[in-house]
């Protein structure tokens, strides 16, 4: 995967997870889907461990040594 | 996902540092984690409800063997920096907290009262294991052989790296929290709690008591070590002075009937005591343009006993044309002190980024540059041609009465 400049796949990777988690919190307000409280810790630990996992992977920002 | 900038490497086992059959090895320098922390995410999951034992075969089927390449270290060994390294792993760990929740949820769950502790105990067993793995025989420095007692052959002692310490300690701190919270959970801990609250009470109490003097304690330590330090200061100055100006003053009575003489050694003292000032040590080799230039004055002060100045401005490394620089320098300070020795002779360099420009000034006579024999040849071939040969230039500005400035350009 060619780099563009700036281009940051983790920062994309997290606002895809942040996007996802809001639509599953829109979802649950409106009634379309029902989360149960169970649900929530592992969704928001998978959350934060998903843009961890992006960031980390993702390297470090261009021009830092 | 890759690295930008990278080709992703293809996904392989390491069965040469395996601990079954090589996936964690394989995958971890991929991940850019410590295979440490993939052990400990299957064996987690494997627990709870066996998925981790499952994925691993699958893993063990599916990858193919790689070719021996070294496995990733956490830190050292990984593709990835520190930073980036702890931010996987940390991923890592909460994915796989996400997942034992998921796996508790649905029911596939051995027992919170098993899975939670042993998770605990192995994450802290492995940390201790891989520091103590991390142990290194470490040779005595040489700064220390050389001190008197030092030893000429090399000590070599058995010690844990300083980040060892911590990564122990938070291992022992994991073992000893399973262990707790096995007790905890499955009762055991009550029967004891009076006992724990005693000591705890107590422990408290000996804390508040003892507090004020381990502070009195630690401050006093710190008073009476500032107080060595300056102690030994002072002895250091006391000593240099001893060596160097009180021994050149006693010289410099006893031959108070030599003026060249008495001059000579105060001009040696005098350099010796700027070096020391500036923070250098006299004696060293020199190793830069500024420090080279000091010290083919200095030789020529020794050797005619006359006073020369040195003003440099910047400094570079000695290489091979600075070399034919200093030597040409050199050159035209020995003519001036031929021709000019009781005149004030001075040097005066300036290294800037594209050149470095050195004068050697003197109010002597001065002299006919036309005039000089074409069988005198230090100033044309020692100056002039060696400073041509190595790309750069000398230029003579003298006339009868008016002193002497032999100026040498070197570009960098």
């Amino acid at each position: 995967m060619k780099a563009r400049p700036g281009f940051d796949p983790g920062s994309l990777v997290s606002g895809v997870i942040i996007i996802v988690l809001g639509l599953l919190l829109l979802a649950d307000r409106t009634g379309i889907v029902d989360l149960r409280f169970d649900y929530w810790w592992p969704a928001a630990l998978a959350a934060v461990g998903g843009v961890l996992l992006a960031c980390g992977l993702a390297g470090p920002p261009s021009g830092r040594r | 996902m890759a690295v930008p900038g990278t080709h992703p490497e293809p996904l392989r086992r390491d069965p040469a540092h395996a601990v079954i059959a090589g996936v964690c090895a394989g995958l971890a320098p991929r991940l850019g984690v410590d295979p440490l922390v993939l052990r400990i995410a299957f064996v987690a999951a494997s627990a709870a409800g066996g998925i981790g034992l499952l994925l691993y075969v699958v893993c063990w089927a599916l990858l193919p063997v790689g070719e021996g390449e070294p496995a990733g270290l956490l830190v050292a060994g990984s593709r990835l920096p520190r930073r980036e390294s702890t931010m996987v792993a940390a991923g890592i760990v909460l994915l796989l907290i996400a997942v034992l929740l998921l796996l508790r949820t649905w029911g596939l769950w051995l027992s919170d009262v098993v899975v939670w502790p042993f998770l605990l105990a192995a994450a802290g067993g492995a940390l201790i294991w891989r520091q103590s793995q991390r142990s290194e025989v470490m040779e005595t420095p040489p700064a220390e052989r050389a001190r008197p007692g030092g030893g000429a052959v090399p000590r070599r002692t058995l010690r844990l790296a300083r980040p060892s310490f911590a990564g122990a300690g938070l291992g022992t701190t994991l073992v000893l929290g399973g262990g707790l919270v096995f007790l905890w959970l499955t009762g055991a801990l009550t029967a004891a709690r009076d006992v724990v609250l005693a000591v705890f009470v107590v422990v408290v109490a000996i804390g508040v008591i003892l507090t004020p003097w381990w502070l009195r304690l630690v401050r006093g330590l710190t008073e009476e070590r500032e107080e060595r330090i300056r102690t030994q200061e002072r002895a250091e100055l006391a000593a240099h002075l001893h060596d160097s100006v009180l021994q050149t003053l006693a010289l410099m009575q006893k031959r108070a009937d030599d003026p060249r003489e008495v001059a000579a050694l105060a001009r040696r003292q005098e350099r010796e005591l700027r070096a020391w000032l500036n923070g250098g040590r006299s004696g060293e080799p020199r190793r830069t343009l500024a420090g080279a230039l000091e010290a083919v004055v200095a030789e020529v002060e020794d050797d005619h006993g006359v006073p020369v100045e040195v003003v440099a401005v910047g400094d570079c490394p000695l290489d091979e044309p600075m070399e034919a620089l200093v030597a040409a320098a050199r050159e035209a300070v020995l003519n001036a002190v031929k021709f000019a020795s009781r005149a004030p002779i001075s040097v005066y360099a300036e290294v800037d980024g594209d050149r470095v420009e050195v004068f050697v000034r003197d109010r002597g006579p001065g002299f006919d540059l036309a005039a000089v024999p074409a069988d005198r040849r230090g100033l044309r071939e020692s100056v002039v041609g060696r400073m041509d040969r190595h790309g750069g230039q000398a230029h003579v500005h003298t006339r009868p009465g008016a002193g002497t400035e032999v100026e040498l350009v070197l570009p960098r």
